[in-house]
């Protein structure tokens, strides 16, 4: 019977064309991609200069909250490492500066103005210098793109952020910036494109990016463990798996030799309070 | 194959036109009412059917066309309510993945109603509509199981099986 078979035809084309449509849909979502829809740009008044003043602000209100680490061990191993990162990186229009604050929370963070912070917490949990160079590396990506002032830009929006660097040295608005940025998630497109950097600027500094996917596996590690305060950092980082895959096909694909730091790992942990 | 034998515009009722209209006309309204349950809809046009099913065969065809056709829009609609649902009681985080089950959603249920509105007007001047495949599929449900269902209506007394 020919209408059985045309039926069918008809089926067919009925899912080819809602074939064609989801097609249609996906194209268009690519074209338009939600995740960079969602990121503000920083707005282009935004000076360099008033970006470094908010820097200093942040840092004072930072400093009034937690103890900065100025051991001399530790101030150089610092150097080395961000030096030989700097070293292969694009000048950047500020001078990157790392402040180890001792505190026993897992993280790194990257605020407006070239401005890392690195927690105590976390640098005990690395084994050598080339992990701290792996994430000071994945910060310095969000530094260069500078995703800081794109997360305060969504979450404070633009006349917040333009009251307070219009010079209006409120104590409130900069705490409020700061509470913004020490629990701002990135995006995961902005995550991803720290890690890319990260990833490249490892390569180009002989490093391996192996580094960077023990680091993320210790992390993820831990936070299986008792401990919840773990959780913190992870939950702010998702897709650790594909990170992870990531930066070992990389290292796959690159099989360099590494030039590993000469520096005294041992010595820079001693160096580091351990009070907590 | 048996001659079927349609009935023309002019011997159509209004009532039954009405009727057949009506069968694309409530899915508008539960179409609205469905959006955040989907299924509802579906139920609606089900009960629909099962009404005028007896009352004419045009309006079966229309009421049964509008019910195939609702089934995958139903199921469409549904799709990213559970995936807003998952998103929102798991890790907050919207992939692209759901953007794009939303766009096409979205574009399928501008089809959906361009095509209704269709086959409403076909109905409402008596005419037969047949949708793609659906039209066919529901043609086939109402005309071809006559034979049965006037055995059904005029029982017929056979001898014991095997006699």
């Amino acid at each position: 019977m020919s209408g059985g078979s045309r039926t069918l035809r008809e089926l067919g084309l009925l899912l080819a064309a809602l074939a064609a449509l989801a097609a249609l849909s996906l194209g268009l979502v690519r074209l338009l991609g939600p995740e960079e829809a969602e990121e503000k740009e920083p707005p282009s008044s935004l000076s360099l200069s008033i970006e470094k003043g908010l820097s200093s602000a942040l840092k004072s209100a930072l400093l009034a909250q937690r103890e900065a680490v100025e051991a001399q061990e530790v101030r150089r191993t610092l150097e080395a490492v961000v030096g030989r990162l700097l070293e292969r990186t694009d000048p950047l229009p500020y001078p990157v500066e790392v402040l180890v604050l001792d505190t026993p929370e897992i993280n790194a963070l990257s605020f407006p103005g070239g401005l890392i912070v690195v927690y105590t917490g976390l640098l005990w949990e690395l084994e050598n210098p080339e992990e701290l160079a792996a994430v000071l590396a994945h910060e310095l990506g969000h530094t260069v793109h500078r995703d800081s002032l794109k997360a305060l830009a969504r979450e404070l929006g633009t006349t917040v952020l333009l009251s307070a660097l219009g010079g209006q040295k409120a104590e409130a608005v900069v705490q409020r910036i700061l509470r913004e940025l020490v629990g701002a998630r990135f995006s995961r497109a902005a995550e991803a494109r720290a890690d890319t950097f990260a990833l490249d600027l490892l390569a180009r500094a002989q490093l391996n990016p192996l580094h960077f996917a023990s680091v993320l596996e210790r992390l993820r590690r831990e936070s299986r463990g008792p401990l919840g305060r773990f959780l913190l950092y992870i939950d702010s980082h998702p897709e650790l798996d594909s990170r992870i895959r990531g930066a070992r096909e990389r290292a796959a694909r690159l099989g360099l030799r590494e030039k590993p730091f000469a520096l005294d790992w041992e010595a820079f942990l001693e160096a580091l309070p351990s009070g907590f | 194959m048996n001659q079927i034998v349609l009935p023309q515009p002019h011997e159509i009722s209004e009532r039954e036109k009405e009727d057949a209209m009506g069968a694309y006309l409530m899915m508008f309204a539960s179409w609205g009412l469905g959006f955040p349950l989907p299924l509802l809809n579906l139920i609606a046009s089900l009960i629909y059917f099962l009404i005028n099913r007896k009352t004419s065969k045009f309006v079966a065809f229309h009421s049964l066309q509008s019910l195939l056709f609702h089934i995958p829009i139903s199921v469409l609609n549904v799709a990213p309510i559970v995936w807003l649902v998952v998103i929102l009681v798991t890790d907050l985080s919207f992939r692209a993945g759901f953007f794009v089950l939303l766009l096409f959603a979205l574009l399928a249920n501008i089809l959906f109603v361009v095509f209704s509105l269709l086959a409403l007007m076909r109905a409402r001047k008596g005419l037969f509509y047949y949708l793609p495949f659906f039209g066919r599929v529901s043609f086939g449900c109402i005309y071809m199981s006559g034979a049965e269902a006037a055995a059904k209506a005029a029982p017929v007394n056979l001898p014991p099986e095997g006699f």
